[in-house]
């Protein structure tokens, strides 16, 4: 025994002691578990076994959602929930100074996203931060925002301020000129980055140029190491890329090999291991930097395929013949519906002959 | 329904159910460590599929495309070098196994755990009947695995799996397939035999086996206990400056196999009518054996101790250099 221990604790107290730790510790964790969600609720995801059975293994525990009307929400860290919409995926992070809010849903489901984000948390919406430009990101805003409230009053009274790119902004405008206020980005930036402290963490709001559209924003919360990527990522198919409003193949490499290089980190040097900073796409399951490489890879080859017709003289309908999405078409691709992989291959085409026709200007 | 129709509809049912619990707690221990016998498709475990092998594959034309656009380049990325395999490795690796249960404190098996291999993780066989994560759920290269046992038979299911590869060549496995492995003991063997499902990039299920028999001496060996991994700089992939696949499969590369082996290139690109004996049968006249090639004991096989896996594999390899 530690000498200086020998000195303080009787020869039963090691047991006793023990006990103590013991039973702090259990506390401990309960005291954690309840923290979340805030206002003394049942938290709304639980595991099913004990705590100890996880530990003996080395999966993660297993990550169960709860639907609540039309929105799905699966808490994927203590203070972190990603919310399901019309498959849409939302985040809400929340803590003691209040809820943010990064992307909203489909003006058709209003209803239920407050009432999600009520369940999650009964605190004051703080912020909301729209992701880009499109009317399926911001159909809520002004239900949350007026839901919410600011931490100083502004031109809005209270109402939660909307944090975007001037882009978003920009393009919210050139579509729509009669839109609430409260719908509209609020606190527009235009430096690569804007950050704030909030629930005890940095959070930083970063500019993806010209990759979906010319406003995206990718949202990091540091402490939980959490990236949420709008509509830059989407597993569910190829990445729409919206050329009229901005967007390109090379601005979506270049935001997937950010995420790659600066972002996502993996458990290393120990492999085997799952964990690691957690990606929130636009659309699918979440992800880890596992899921971020595949994507990036599949996008960076198609982008060399479809260069490489592109120089060797082919137009459109050549290179939507060669088939360079071949290889990636039943898992991402479709025939039919609102993002077809001919869209795609367009979308790619059109955005590196801009690129070209740039190029040569200069 | 009169009441002798009723009486032996529960009868029917009270047997039924019977025999289900039976079924559903019987249990044979696997734990323990297990010894791989590298003779079943020896070339696809050990040293490896050659780059157009795709025979007795059910891929469909989107699998073949992008595993003729594979190199293996791709696996040396810095993002990718300490990824495993995917989860169906267990039963096509040349590795062998540790096998050891999780009990709560009551004595219950919570779960048994197959430890993971140089490059494969780890796998958790939940045995307590709780369900499968959520669609929106992380996934894993390892997935997420439950078990049941029928009988002596514990049959597991494996959902949530990252994207991944089914060979070492690059016929890809997509997240959303469901693997299945079917284990059993006999005495001294373990079986396990793996099936992939994969409605993405195979058209039927592809199903393959792996036999192990028992060795205490694998548990701890360096086999079974995993490795660490630092990524370094391998191939100048970084900040967009390039992803290693090829724009066009080279000619060499397509005719590996008619080449090297003399197999039909229709053989060769795979596909679901390539797994059936018919198949063989219809292409016979069109299998040319090349000149000079080695038909028996070429390279040799498993080492007569049965227990030199890594050295037969270089072993092989060099043979293959010297007998192309």
């Amino acid at each position: 025994m530690n000498p200086i221990l020998k000195l303080a604790v009787p020869p039963w107290g090691c047991s006793a002691l023990a006990l103590i730790a013991a039973l702090s510790l259990s506390n401990a964790h309960w005291a954690r578990a309840d923290e979340f969600p805030p206002g003394g609720k049942e938290p709304l995801v639980g595991t099913a076994v004990p705590a100890t059975a996880e530990q003996a293994t080395w999966q993660l525990p297993a990550q169960y959602s709860r639907d609540l009307g039309d929105v799905s929400i699966l808490q994927v860290r203590p203070d972190i929930y990603l919310l399901t919409v019309d498959n849409q995926n939302d985040v809400v992070e929340t803590g003691w100074q209040g809820t943010l809010v990064v992307g909203t849903a489909p003006a058709t489901h209003c209803e239920a996203l407050v009432a999600a984000v009520r369940a999650i948390s009964e605190g004051p919406v703080r912020y909301l931060v729209s992701v880009n430009g499109d009317e399926s990101r911001i159909g809520c805003n002004t239900p949350l925002a007026v839901a919410g409230r600011s931490f100083t009053k502004g031109t809005l009274d209270f109402a939660a301020p909307v944090i975007s790119h001037q882009n978003a902004l920009l393009q919210l405008l050139a579509t729509e000129q009669n839109r609430p206020a409260t719908t509209l980005p609020s606190e527009i930036y235009t430096r690569p980055v804007r950050s704030m402290y909030m629930n005890d963490q940095a959070i930083q709001v970063i500019w993806a140029p010209a990759a979906h559209s010319s406003g995206d924003s990718m949202v990091v919360f540091r402490r939980s190491d959490v990236v949420v990527t709008g509509d830059i990522m989407d597993t569910t198919r190829f990445p729409v890329i919206d050329v009229a409003h901005g967007g390109s193949i090379q601005g979506e490499l270049a935001a997937m090999n950010r995420l790659l290089s600066e972002l996502a980190v993996a458990v290393s040097p120990k492999w085997q291991r799952p964990g690691g900073t957690l990606i929130v796409p636009g659309r699918g399951q979440l992800c880890n930097q596992v899921d971020v490489s595949n994507y990036r890879d599949m996008l960076t080859i198609i982008r060399d395929r479809v260069q490489d017709l592109i120089a060797r003289g082919k137009n459109l309908e050549q290179v939507q013949a060669a088939n360079p999405a071949r290889g990636y078409t039943t898992r991402y691709g479709a025939t039919s519906g609102d993002w077809t992989t001919s869209q795609f291959i367009a979308a790619v085409y059109e955005s590196l002959i801009q690129e070209r026709r740039g190029a040569k200007k200069k | 329904m009169n009441n002798r129709y009723r009486f032996h509809c529960s009868l029917a049912m009270a047997c039924v159910a019977l025999l289900g619990s039976n079924m559903a707690f019987a249990q044979v221990s696997l734990a323990g460590g297990w010894r791989i016998w590298n003779q079943q498709d020896n070339k696809i475990r050990a040293p490896g599929p050659d780059p157009d092998s795709f025979y007795g594959l059910p891929i469909n034309e989107a699998a073949r495309d992008a595993a003729l656009a594979y190199t293996a380049e791709n696996i040396s990325e810095i993002d990718r070098q300490c990824a495993p395999w995917p989860v169906h490795y267990i039963t096509l690796m040349p590795f062998s196994v540790e096998i050891w249960p999780t009990k709560n404190l009551d004595g219950t098996v919570v779960a048994w755990n197959i430890g993971g291999s140089v490059d494969r993780a780890p796998i958790t066989i939940w045995m307590d009947g709780r369900p499968h994560p959520s669609a929106q759920a992380a996934n894993s290269l390892a997935g997420f695995t439950t078990g049941v046992w029928r009988g002596d038979t514990l049959v597991t299911t494996t959902t949530h799996i990252q994207d991944g590869y089914v060979f070492r060549n690059g016929v890809p496995s997509s997240d959303q397939e469901v693997f299945t492995m079917i284990i059993t003991r006999h005495e001294n063997w373990l079986t396990i035999t793996g099936i992939v499902h994969d409605p993405v990039y195979l058209t039927a299920p592809y199903i393959t086996s792996a036999v192990f028999s028992v060795d205490p001496t694998i548990i701890g060996s360096h086999e079974t206990l995993g490795a660490t991994c630092t990524p370094e700089e391998e191939v100048e992939t970084t900040a967009g400056v390039g992803v290693p696949s090829y724009l066009t499969p080279p000619e060499a590369m397509l005719n590996f196999a008619t080449t090297h082996h003399g197999i039909p290139q229709e053989a060769a690109m795979g596909g679901e009518q390539t797994m059936y004996p018919e198949f063989a049968k219809a292409i016979r006249g069109s299998f040319h054996i090349p000149k000079g090639y080695c038909t028996e004991d070429c390279c040799g096989s498993q080492g007569a101790d049965g227990r030199s896996a890594m050295g037969f594999n270089i072993a092989v390899l060099m043979c293959r250099e010297s007998n192309p």
